[in-house]
């Protein structure tokens, strides 16, 4: 056991990522330790935070009707943010190492998980403080306890559930399904998850023994764990070959007749929906993005500032502009020779790019019709927003291109994966998103907001008018920084 | 007596951190000339192929194809075909589907394309076409198979492929050099090949030229002695 984390630290302090990102690793590392502290406050705190908001009932209840609520978000977080404890199991199978061992080993390694240690900081405080005063010590503990037991219970099952799934389509429209239908029953006053989490909560501060339940399940999720781990440690189970029904880029395969810039279009749609990361971005980031609308629109208080109201314009419709447009041509890096003395003049290549990045940009725009429900306005400066996002960044992003030098890693998920990202990257994002807001902010002063607004599209449709023009001088810029680029895509 | 050059090296460079990894003062190769390369680790080879197709930046000198410097043009692009690396392989697609993409860019039909892998079915132990795995699921062997072909595939008036006989197993070896042997007399290909292995790379290749330490040390017409001659040069190097 000791030899496995051995293994583990240098894995982790050899690998590239680590050494070449250190100044990253600590920025991220401040940052956790920041959101730790902020929590274990929160945590201090909890007891008069609650009495205030009670208008009825003591703090422990409303905690407890509310605990529910805590346990399916973290879940949620952890499903977009955990990963799975893997280790280079490979190299040992042969080895004299117990199976039964390494996939202990595994369970105990997801411990590790920053989610695990948020009860700690959040509730601990609560149940040594607050709860003794009123209930027994036991009670009190049993209370931590049962909280714990089902934090256990939430990490050994979303291990167990992507252990068995690498993450399919489906899965997550069931996910942000059953979501919706939690968020109507509970809008609706029909029923309310509270009640389960009150119920329950309520029984263990009066008796302590319930705490066996989240205790079993916990140890159940465990020992399941262990039993699916232990099964599945040969080599056929490590190294994926599943067969795939490609029905949506088989629906494309009529694109290979669309002359050269067809076919390219074809081959990076595989690429998007075939690697793991590129899948991510498409059902995960996509849908946030396009529903960001819905965190700002129902404010009344936003609706009147117009340069958030171009912020959201700018995402809702250029979510995908922005996130696939940042790596355009670091997507392919693995197969960059092979662009460069393939038969495909640098002008169609990034023609490609250009469509690539456009005609997603418009559908997404279509489904984001539907904000008209808040107003006019809405739709006018998302209309605005798309015409900057087609004339103005697509063209942007082809030329930022050529200064993204960082070979990309397609197999690992996106979610806090900064492989492949650059400082450059922070700073790409910042002319994309801010500039338009201040150039409205600019013109809205000099001329009054329609007229901006008109400028704004003007701006758009200009470029839209010229992307040939445009697309071509990126290509020139492109041609120049080529052996730079393709040299940083090499060495990973 | 230059009659036909195809490639032209015109006093190439190319240095790492200070250090000369290759400088050839001039060299020509000509249309349908079998060209042999071969040295020892870190000799230049891969570099030299990597300047040839505008892949790194020469730090002095040029390449010409066709007359024209690769690094100015881009029409070398539609008659060279190549396999260097896995760099060079789409590995999310199927073998069939990067076939058909191939094809494509240079203007091959998918009846072309179907047609010609079937011609190779003896280089590929398994029904390729069929094959529903992505290339980056593959094995080695298969990879480069699937490579190699894909650069044959478009009847390219140049040719470049480095060490195309390790990793393959000896079956396909033997194939290959068929192959190779037949496609340059009947469609009178400029063919570069880079070997370690000698015995291979004689075979099928009329002039070899050896690199050693980034320089050509030897530019030989093959004859039946040629074998001898390499195998001693390189077992005085290998002290």
């Amino acid at each position: 056991m000791n030899t496995f984390i051995y293994l583990q630290i240098k894995r982790v302090t050899r690998s590239s990522f680590w050494q070449k990102n250190l100044a990253i690793n600590i920025i991220i590392g401040i940052f956790l330790l920041l959101m730790l502290l902020e929590l274990f406050v929160v945590g201090m705190f909890l007891e008069s935070i609650l009495s205030k908001a009670a208008k009825s009932g003591s703090p422990e209840q409303i905690l407890n009707k509310v605990l529910i609520y805590y346990f399916l978000v973290t879940f949620m977080m952890r499903f977009f943010i955990q990963d799975l404890p893997t280790m280079e199991i490979t190299p040992l199978l042969h080895l004299p190492v117990k199976k039964s061992r390494i996939s202990q080993f595994l369970n105990y390694r997801s411990l590790l998980s920053f989610f695990n240690f948020l009860p700690f900081f959040l509730f601990l405080p609560f149940a040594v403080h607050y709860l003794p005063e009123h209930y027994p010590v036991t009670v009190a503990a049993a209370w931590f306890g049962a909280l714990f037991f089902f934090e256990m219970s939430s990490n050994f099952l979303l291990v167990r559930v992507k252990r068995k799934s690498t993450v399919k389509p489906s899965f997550i429209l069931m996910i942000f399904g059953i979501l919706l239908v939690i968020g109507l029953v509970e809008k609706f006053h029909i029923f309310s998850l509270s009640v389960i989490s009150a119920w329950y909560f309520d029984r263990v501060l009066q008796q302590p023994l319930w705490v066996l339940l989240p205790l079993l399940t916990a140890a159940f999720f465990f020992w399941e764990n262990f039993r699916y781990t232990k099964s599945h440690s040969y080599l056929e189970d490590l190294s994926r070959k599943k067969h795939r029904s490609e029905k949506l880029s088989s629906h494309l395969e009529g694109l290979e007749n669309r002359g050269k810039i067809g076919a390219l279009i074809l081959k990076e749609v595989r690429l998007l929906l075939r690697n793991k990361r590129s899948k991510q971005m498409l059902f995960f980031g996509l849908p946030l993005l396009l529903l960001y609308g819905l965190f700002f629109y129902p404010d009344p208080k936003n609706l009147s500032h117009n340069y958030i109201l171009d912020f959201v314009g700018i995402f809702v419709s250029g979510g995908f502009l922005i996130t696939y447009g940042q790596y355009i041509l670091a997507w392919e890096s693995r197969h960059f020779d092979f662009i460069l003395t393939a038969n495909i003049r640098t002008n169609e290549f990034f023609s490609a790019k250009y469509y690539l990045m456009t005609i997603p940009t418009l559908l997404l725009f279509f489904l984001t019709i539907p904000y008209v429900y808040f107003g006019t306005k809405v739709l006018a400066i998302n209309t605005v927003m798309l015409f900057y996002n087609l004339g103005v960044n697509a063209p942007v992003l082809l030329f930022l291109a050529s200064f993204n030098r960082k070979r990309m890693d397609l197999d690992r998920g996106q979610m806090m994966n900064y492989q492949g990202v650059g400082i450059n990257n922070f700073i790409n994002i910042i002319p994309l998103l801010v500039l338009p807001v201040l150039l409205d902010l600019l013109f809205t002063t000099l001329f009054g907001h329609t007229s901006s607004m008109w400028i704004m599209a003007v701006l758009g449709l200009t470029g839209i008018f010229f992307h040939r023009q445009l697309i071509e001088m990126a290509a020139r810029f492109f041609v120049k920084n080529r052996y730079k680029i393709a040299e940083g895509y090499r060495s990973s | 007596m230059i009659i036909n050059p195809m490639i032209q090296v015109e006093n190439l460079k190319k240095n790492y951190s200070g250090r000369t990894v290759l400088n050839i003062p001039g060299i020509s190769i000509e249309k349908g000339e079998s060209f042999g390369l071969v040295g020892n680790n870190g000799a230049g080879k891969t570099t030299f192929f990597r300047l040839i197709l505008d892949l790194i930046r020469a730090d002095g000198g040029r390449v010409l194809s066709l007359g024209k410097d690769v690094s100015k043009s881009e029409e070398w692009k539609s008659y060279t075909g190549s396999y260097l690396d896995e760099g060079f392989l789409i590995d999310y697609l199927t073998p069939r589907e990067y076939f058909l993409f191939v094809g494509k860019l240079n203007g091959m039909s998918p009846g072309d394309v179907e047609q010609f892998v079937n011609g190779m079915k003896s280089f590929f132990s398994t029904d390729i076409m069929q094959e529903k795995s992505y290339i980056r699921e593959l094995s080695k062997g298969n990879q480069k198979k699937v490579g190699i072909a894909a650069a044959l595939m478009i009847e390219p008036e140049v040719l470049l492929l480095d060490e195309p006989f390790s990793n393959l197993d000896p079956t396909s070896q033997f194939r290959l050099k068929e192959i190779l042997k037949e496609l340059q007399k009947k469609k009178n290909m400029c063919m570069l090949i880079s070997s370690h292995d000698l015995n291979h790379v004689t075979e099928v290749c009329r002039r070899i030229v050896v690199l050693h330490e980034g320089e050509i040390v030897h530019d030989l017409e093959t004859n039946e002695n040629t074998l001898k001659e390499l195998e001693a040069f390189f077992a005085v190097k290998g002290d």
